[in-house]
C-alpha cells in the first residue's frame, strides 16, 4: 500500500496487476511499441458472412480466460453485449473479461452471468446496477474505471488485449464496411468503437441492417473487419439517442450556465478561433447557448466543437460558429442527421479525441470545456465516479481527459444536491485531478485556482461572485451541515485509472 | 443612502411554503425578494409558512437584497398573524395586498410601529409596499400612496384588477393604460416609486420585455415578477445606456462646478442643470452602479450637496 501524490492510498498489487501510483497529469511516459493484431488474407469470393453470433464466437476461438468488447454509442438502448453474454454461457465459456467502452443500466441483465463465473471482470467503467452491486459486495467482479483517452490508450498499449470486439454496426456491408448514421439502429458516430478495429485480434461486424457492398460512408473499413453477422436487431432506437436534448429551465441551473459563460468570455478565450466541448446536460446545453450568442454579438467565428456532439453545436456549425465538428458520440437525432450529410461535422475515434498515448489529442487542441461533477473538493478534484453514499454508479466518460487537454476546464454544478453539499473537504472518490480544473461555478459563487491572477480580477471586475473555494464549503455546510462520512472496508472493488494508466483512485467496498 | 431612493428593479415572488426555492433566495439577483404568505400559499398550509419564512429570515442574516414579505390581508384570519411571527425575524418591510384604501395602510402602520416598539427599533423601520389592484383601489391610490411615511413604493397588481373590472388581461394591455397612468402618477406625486405588475408567461420572454419597455415609458421604476428567469430581462430593460451615464457624469461634473460657484444652477452645453436634472443624473448613475457598469461615490453630499 502506497499514497499517490493526491494521498489516496492505493495497494501495490491488485488482483495480480502492479499498479503504478498517479504521480501528476504529464509526466508519465508510453515505454512500449503500439500493439497489433495479426495479419490476415481474404482472397475474392472468401466470405466474411457468418449465421450467427455463436459462429462469430467460434471462429474468433474465444477461451476461457479471454476477453471481448462492445462499444456503448447505442448506450441503454444495446441489447449486443447482454446477447453476447448468454450466448458465451450457452456455449459453456468461462472467466471472460469484458473491455467494452462502457457498461450501462440495460447491461444489468448479465448480472446471472457474473455470479455463474461466465464474466469475472470488467475492464470499462460501469453506470448503474453492477457497480452498486460490486459497491456493496454483493457481486465479486473486479471493475477498472478508465476514460475515452485511456480505454484507447489501454487498447494501443496492449496493457488490455481484446480478443474479440463485437461491433455494433448500424449499417454494414458483406465485408465489413460499416457505419452509425444509416438504418433503423441509427446512433452516428462510432467513435468509441474505432480502437477495437484497429486492436481487437479479431473484429467482429454485427448489423440489423445488411446493405449491398459498399456501405458508405465508411466509418470502419473492411479492412478492420474479419466477420459479419446479421442480426434482428441492434436494439432499441428510443434508447440509443435522444429524440432532441433540451436546456435547463430550473432558474438555479440557468444562473450557472449565465456565470459559466461569463467566466468563458471573462478569460479571454472567446474570439475567433475558439473550440470547445460540453456535455449533454441542460446546464451544459444553457452555457452552449449562452456562448452561441455571445458569438453571434460579437460576430465571432469559432474553430471547433468536440467529444458528444449535440443539436445546439449542429446549429452553430451550420451557422458558422465552428469549422468543424469532431464527433466521438452523438447525442441527439440532429447530430446524427448532420454527421450524415455536412463534410464539416467528422466522426473521430477515441483515440484520436483523447489517447494521452497518441502524439497529440484533439483535446489538447480545445479552449474551453463545461464538465459536470457529483463531488469537488477544496484542492479542485473531481468526481464523477461514485455517489456520496460511497456506490460506483458511473464512468468517467471524457471527463478527466477533456480536462487535462483544455486551457480552461470549468466544471458545473449545483452547490448542493438534495441535502448533500458539492463542495467537500476531500470527494470520495477523484476522477479529475484538481491541478487539471481551474474553476468551480455554482449558482452560489464562482470559485476559481489560484494560479488564475487575472481571471480572477477580471470576474470581480464584471461583480461576479468570486468565492475562495475553502470559505464557499464553509458557507454551503453551514447550510446543509457536514454530512456523516461513508464508511468503507479495505477490499477494493475497482480501480480509478487516470488516462495514463496510473491509479489515481480505488474505490472500496461499503459497509453496509 | 435614502431607502425610498433604493433601486428596486426587480421585486420577485417566492412562495412561503416551499423550503427549495426560499433557500434559493440568496442566489437570484433580484433587487428585492417579496416572500409570498398569500396567494401563492393553501389554507392548509398558511401557518407552516410562517413559520418557514420567519426561521429563513432569521437564517438569512447576511443580506445582499431586501426581503419583504407579502401578508394576508389583514382582514383575513391570517394577516395578524403573519406579522406577528415574520416581524421579530426582521424583514425590510411588507408587501400589502389588496390595498384599496388608505385605511388598510394606515393600519399596517399602526402595526408596525407597536411591533417596533416592542422589539426596540427605530420607528420606521419596517417599509410598505402596498398593492394596488381593484378598480377602488386604483381610485384611492392618490391618497394611498400618502399614507405612511413607511411607504416606499406602490405596485400595481394586474390580474387582480382586470379580475375586479371583470375584464380579460389581454398582451397588448390597452385595458391597464388607465389604470397604470393613475398608479404612477399617484407614485410620483408621492415621490415613491411605481413597481408594476407581474408578467405571468414565463416562458415568453419577447412580450416580457416588450412590456416592461411599455411601463417603463410610462414612469414605472420596477416590475413584481414570478420567475427568477424573468430577472435578467427586466434589469436588461431598466439598464442604463452608456450615453445616459455619460450624460449623467457630465451633469454631475457640472453641478459640482456650479457648487463651487455658491449656486445650484448651471448652464450645460447650453441647457440648464438643477436639481431635477442632478436628481435625474443621480438615479441613471445609481442604476449603473447597481449593473456594476461603473464605481461612483453617490452619497447624499454629491447629489444634494454640503448641507
Amino acid at each position: 500500500m502506497a499514497k499517490n501524490s493526491l494521498g489516496r492510498e492505493i495497494p501495490a498489487v491488485w488482483r495480480g496487476r502492479s499498479l503504478a501510483p498517479y504521480l501528476d497529469p504529464w509526466s508519465r511516459q508510453p515505454d512500449v511499441l503500439r500493439a497489433t493484431r495479426p495479419l490476415v488474407r481474404c482472397r475474392p469470393g472468401d466470405s466474411k458472412l457468418l449465421p450467427s453470433l455463436r459462429a462469430a464466437i467460434e471462429m474468433c476461438e474465444l477461451k476461457d480466460g479471454m476477453n471481448i468488447s462492445t462499444h456503448h454509442a447505442l448506450r441503454n438502448g444495446d441489447v449486443l453485449l447482454n446477447m453476447l453474454v448468454k450466448e458465451l454461457d450457452a456455449m459453456g465459456l468461462r472467466d471472460i473479461g469484458i473491455a467494452s467502452s462502457s457498461v450501462h443500466p440495460v447491461h444489468a441483465e448479465i448480472i446471472p452471468y457474473i455470479r455463474k463465473g461466465v464474466i469475472t471482470r470488467i475492464e470499462t467503467g460501469v453506470n448503474g446496477l453492477i457497480a452498486e452491486m460490486v459497491s456493496k459486495g454483493q457481486l465479486d467482479c473486479p471493475i477498472v474505471v478508465r476514460s475515452h483517452g485511456g480505454r484507447a490508450r489501454s487498447l494501443a498499449t496492449g496493457e488490455v488485449e481484446v480478443h474479440a470486439a463485437f461491433i455494433a454496426a448500424p449499417c454494414c456491408d458483406i465485408t465489413g464496411n460499416l457505419n452509425g448514421v444509416h438504418g433503423p439502429s441509427a446512433c452516428g458516430s462510432l467513435g468509441y468503437a474505432h480502437p477495437d478495429g484497429r486492436y481487437a485480434r479479431k473484429v467482429v461486424a454485427v448489423t440489423d441492417n445488411l446493405v449491398p457492398f459498399p456501405a458508405a460512408p465508411i466509418s470502419i473499413g473492411q479492412s478492420e473487419v474479419d466477420y459479419v453477422v446479421k442480426i434482428d436487431s441492434l436494439g432499441d432506437p428510443a434508447k440509443i439517442v435522444s429524440s432532441t436534448t433540451r436546456l435547463a429551465r430550473d432558474p438555479a441551473a440557468l444562473l450557472i450556465a449565465r456565470y459559466a459563460a461569463e467566466v468563458i468570455e471573462a478569460s479571454g478565450l472567446l474570439k475567433d478561433g475558439f473550440s470547445f466541448q460540453t456535455g449533454a446536460g441542460g446546464t451544459s446545453l444553457a452555457v452552449a447557448d449562452l456562448i452561441h450568442r455571445k458569438m453571434a454579438a460579437g460576430k465571432i467565428k469559432g474553430s471547433f466543437g468536440c467529444g458528444g456532439i449535440t443539436g445546439y453545436f449542429v446549429d452553430m456549425l451550420e451557422q458558422g460558429y465552428f469549422e468543424t465538428l469532431f464527433d466521438v458520440q452523438c447525442f441527439d437525432l440532429k447530430a446524427v442527421e448532420s454527421l450524415r450529410r455536412n463534410p464539416g461535422h467528422r466522426e473521430i475515434s477515441a483515440s484520436l479525441y483523447a489517447n494521452p498515448y497518441n502524439r497529440g489529442e484533439v483535446v489538447n487542441m480545445l479552449d474551453c470545456v463545461i464538465l459536470g461533477a457529483t463531488e469537488v473538493d477544496v484542492d479542485f478534484n473531481v468526481n464523477v465516479n461514485t455517489e456520496s453514499n460511497g456506490y460506483l454508479l458511473h464512468n468517467t466518460g471524457g471527463h478527466c481527459d477533456a480536462a487535462a487537454g483544455a486551457k480552461l476546464t470549468i466544471i458545473v454544478a449545483p452547490s448542493m444536491r438534495g441535502r448533500l453539499p458539492i463542495v467537500r473537504d476531500a470527494v470520495t472518490t477523484i476522477t479529475t485531478p484538481g491541478e487539471t480544473v481551474d474553476v468551480v461555478v455554482t449558482e452560489r459563487g464562482i470559485c476559481v485556482a489560484d494560479k488564475h491572477v487575472d481571471l480572477k480580477k477580471e470576474l470581480l471586475r464584471r461583480r461576479l461572485p468570486l468565492k475562495d473555494i475553502r470559505q464557499f464549503h464553509d458557507e454551503i455546510t453551514r447550510i446543509t451541515g457536514e454530512p456523516r462520512a461513508v464508511e468503507f472496508t479495505d477490499e477494493v472493488v475497482a480501480l480509478i485509472e487516470y488516462r495514463d494508466g496510473s491509479i489515481i483512485d480505488v474505490v472500496r467496498r461499503v459497509c453496509e | 443612502m435614502n431607502a425610498s431612493m433604493k433601486l428596486r428593479r426587480s421585486l420577485l415572488y417566492v412562495p412561503g411554503n416551499m423550503p427549495g426555492m426560499l433557500q434559493n433566495i440568496p442566489v437570484f439577483e433580484a433587487d428585492v425578494v417579496m416572500i409570498d404568505l398569500e396567494d401563492a400559499v393553501p389554507l392548509v398550509e398558511k401557518d407552516s409558512a410562517r413559520v418557514l419564512t420567519r426561521n429563513f429570515l432569521r437564517f438569512y442574516q447576511d443580506r445582499n437584497k431586501e426581503m419583504f414579505v407579502r401578508i394576508n390581508p389583514l382582514d383575513t384570519p391570517y394577516g395578524n398573524d403573519d406579522l406577528r411571527e415574520i416581524l421579530p425575524a426582521l424583514p425590510d418591510g411588507i408587501r400589502l395586498p389588496k390595498a384599496d384604501n388608505p385605511e388598510l395602510v394606515e393600519r399596517l402602520d399602526t402595526l408596525l410601529t407597536e411591533e417596533e416598539e416592542k422589539l426596540g427599533l427605530d420607528i420606521g423601520h419596517f417599509k410598505i409596499i402596498p398593492s394596488i389592484e381593484s378598480a377602488r383601489g386604483v381610485l384611492n391610490c392618490v391618497e394611498t400612496a400618502r399614507a405612511s411615511s413607511r411607504l416606499v413604493a406602490l405596485a400595481f397588481g394586474a390580474e387582480d384588477y382586470t379580475a375586479s373590472m371583470e375584464i380579460d388581461r389581454t398582451r397588448s394591455g390597452e385595458e391597464l393604460f388607465s389604470a397604470r397612468n393613475r398608479v404612477v402618477w399617484a407614485a410620483k406625486a408621492a415621490g415613491v416609486q411605481a413597481i408594476d405588475s407581474i408578467f405571468s408567461d414565463v416562458n415568453d420572454m419577447d412580450a416580457l420585455r416588450a412590456e416592461t419597455m411599455l411601463v417603463k415609458r410610462l414612469g414605472f421604476t420596477g416590475k413584481s415578477l414570478v420567475n427568477p428567469r424573468q430577472i435578467e430581462i427586466i434589469h436588461d430593460v431598466f439598464r442604463p445606456t452608456a450615453e445616459e451615464i455619460q450624460h449623467a457624469l457630465e451633469v454631475m461634473e457640472a453641478i459640482k462646478r456650479a457648487r463651487q460657484m455658491g449656486t445650484g444652477v448651471i448652464s450645460m452645453k447650453g441647457k440648464m442643470v438643477d436639481a431635477p436634472v442632478v436628481a435625474r443624473a443621480a438615479r441613471t448613475l445609481r442604476e449603473g452602479v447597481a449593473f456594476g457598469l461603473l464605481e461612483y461615490d453617490l452619497s447624499d453630499e454629491v447629489i444634494h450637496g454640503e448641507k
